[in-house]
């Protein structure tokens, strides 16, 4: 059964990436990989339409950003808000990686050379198909206390407390890091909080090692 | 091009498919439906101006039935119709977005100056810059009328060859709030693009342009790019919209308020960045007079059959002490108001809702696409208003 479905309207862009993997796309059984042409179209006319209910089969969505005009794109993400969908945006424009989550649903905004990449694979032969996976990699984990790390050191060095909310924006924190380093957080955050909350994180990097 | 000259062009030049035609047919329907609902509302408008100069007669029934509503003009009713006269500014949002929507047409030349294309879609640096220039020239004229400080801003992002050099003993030729001096038409692009394989996105920044921008640390070509697509657009893939407010809750209120957001993650569109955010510094300059109301919301609603994005901006629990009748509220001339319809004309409609002094619930419309709109509407009095609400409609 599909589960994923790639919508890209530059086969060129894929083939060259995906010749540097050397993995056939269309091999993969739980992807439905629209490459271009009709089908591409097809989808297209679906995309500019009232009703994504065509769309709806899926849980994971992912579409070259560029392809859509910007009406097409926020009814996609309100879709995938309301219906609970992964929404992968990729794009050669986008200069980070950025983990959303929208009421049920979660918004991945992600360069293009990122996507077309091994961790695609791999997140496409996993189970739980954990977006994580995808954005990260498979040492997502880790990528993503040693990235908060070393933002922390930084943001601290100048720090007058703050409020959660603005520190969580601030130091783009995903909902993962936010489950397990904020958690008991609330109001203004003191800077003691925040040498805590390094110290865990370093913690837990040495025992991973 | 007019609409209608630009539908004969596609008619005779272009080869449709089935489904491209059926498509095609139902826009163009829709577009002619629009149009006559626009062409009946001119007729009737022009018919009533020539009633008020006397060019027609006014038919008798016309007649009383006007002399019926101007007796029924209370003192009130006709302080606000005064101010009727002069808002809501009827602009023209929706146009500066059409032109703003050609840098994310796939078949536009514009639109890759802020993407990457694929091999061959141009022939040298030359042939993609005179494909920009022509359908700049195409647009320009009327975004320029519509907005120019925004026309400026992009015309030298693209073509200003002088950027990074003296203007005068003062200034430098720049484009954009942070005052950049790279862009498309600077002399080290071009000379980086002689070779037709090079990636204009990864040409670096001469060292002069560096140490001019030094406050940004902007490396490759790419980042000033990136730097002109936020200044340009509101964009989801770095949640600008979260970002922007919190800064300014940072930088304006400070924490004694609480800003609470919602739905604001996931939310892109056109418009003047710098200027939205000088728009809601004012808003929250408001708010700051009124500590004893720290409690914000930012909220955005989505509208996609009149493909908008509206964003309400509320002080919870305020309430207005003027009264509706009060020219302060109806028509400003002046003042904080003043500066919000300035700074949003043509980029986004403009109202506010809130209770006044005489209890009741009113929306006050002071920018608007819509000839329909009044000045002040009073709302029900089970309208869900939970403060003093700023609105700011986008549209896509």
């Amino acid at each position: 059964m599909k589960k994923v479905i790639l919508i890209e309207d530059r086969p060129n862009r894929q083939v060259d990436f995906i010749k540097k993997i050397n993995k056939n796309l269309n091999e993969i059984s739980i992807l439905e990989n629209i490459c271009g042409f009709e089908k591409f179209n097809y989808y297209k006319e679906i995309l500019s339409s009232d009703s994504l209910t065509e769309l709806e089969k899926y849980q994971v969505i992912i579409v070259h950003r560029s392809a859509l005009s910007g009406s097409e794109r926020l009814r996609l993400i309100d879709f995938s808000r309301k219906n609970a969908k992964t929404l992968v945006l990729f794009s050669g424009g986008i200069s980070s990686v950025t983990l959303q989550k929208l009421d049920a649903g979660t918004l991945l905004t992600i360069n293009s050379k990122d996507l077309y990449s091994s961790s695609l694979i791999s997140y496409l032969k996993s189970k739980e198909l954990n977006v994580l996976e995808l954005a990260f990699g498979e040492n997502w984990k880790i990528n993503l206390e040693v990235n908060l790390l070393d933002k922390l050191i930084f943001y601290m060095l100048d720090y007058s407390p703050k409020p959660l909310s603005i520190i969580l924006s601030e130091l783009k924190v995903t909902e993962w890091i936010k489950e397990n380093y904020f958690k008991n957080l609330e109001g203004v955050i003191q800077l003691v909080q925040l040498q805590q909350i390094k110290k865990n994180l370093q913690n837990s990097l040495l025992k991973s090692i | 091009m007019n609409k209608f000259n630009f539908i004969k062009q596609l008619l005779e030049n272009e080869k449709f498919n089935t489904p491209q035609k059926e498509r095609f047919f139902k826009l163009v329907s829709k577009e002619l439906e629009n149009s006559s609902k626009l062409d009946a509302q001119v007729f009737d408008e022009v018919k009533e101006i020539k009633e008020k100069i006397k060019l027609l007669e006014v038919s008798s029934s016309k007649s009383e039935q006007k002399q019926l509503i101007q007796s029924q003009l209370t003192k009130q009713g006709n302080s606000i119709n005064k101010a009727k006269a002069q808002y809501p500014k009827i602009h023209n949002a929706r146009s500066l977005v059409r032109l703003m929507n050609q840098f994310s047409d796939n078949s536009k030349a514009l639109k890759y100056t802020t993407h990457s294309w694929e091999h061959g879609r141009f022939h040298s640096y030359e042939d993609f810059i005179a494909k920009v220039k022509e359908e700049w020239n195409e647009i320009n004229q009327e975004l320029k009328s519509l907005n120019p400080r925004l026309s400026a801003k992009i015309s030298n992002f693209l073509f200003n060859r002088n950027l990074g050099e003296k203007k005068d003993d003062k200034y430098y030729h720049v484009w954009g709030e942070k005052k950049l001096k790279f862009g498309w038409a600077s002399k080290a692009l071009e000379a980086y693009l002689k070779d037709v394989d090079a990636d204009p996105f990864s040409c670096p920044i001469p060292k002069e342009i560096k140490s001019l921008d030094s406050k940004y640390n902007l490396l490759l070509f790419d980042h000033y790019v990136s730097e002109f697509k936020n200044e340009i657009e509101i964009r989801e893939d770095n949640s600008a919209l979260v970002s922007l407010i919190n800064s300014l809750w940072t930088n304006e209120l400070t924490y004694d308020f609480n800003v609470n957001q919602i739905n604001t993650e996931g939310v892109s569109f056109f418009t003047d960045v710098p200027y939205l955010k000088s728009v809601i510094k004012v808003i929250f300059g408001t708010f700051k007079k009124r500590s004893q109301f720290p409690d914000i919301t930012c909220s955005i609603e989505q509208n996609f059959e009149d493909n908008y994005v509206e964003l309400s901006i509320s002080q919870l629990n305020s309430k207005c002490n003027r009264s509706i009748e009060d020219p302060k509220i109806v028509s400003p001339n002046g003042g904080d108001f003043s500066t919000l319809i300035k700074n949003l004309m043509n980029l986004a409609d403009f109202s506010v809702i809130g209770q006044f002094r005489d209890g009741a619930k009113y929306k006050v419309n002071y920018l608007s696409s819509n000839l329909e709109v009044e000045n002040v509407e009073k709302l029900e009095d089970n309208y869900p208003c939970n403060g003093f609400t700023y609105l700011i409609k986008f549209y896509l």
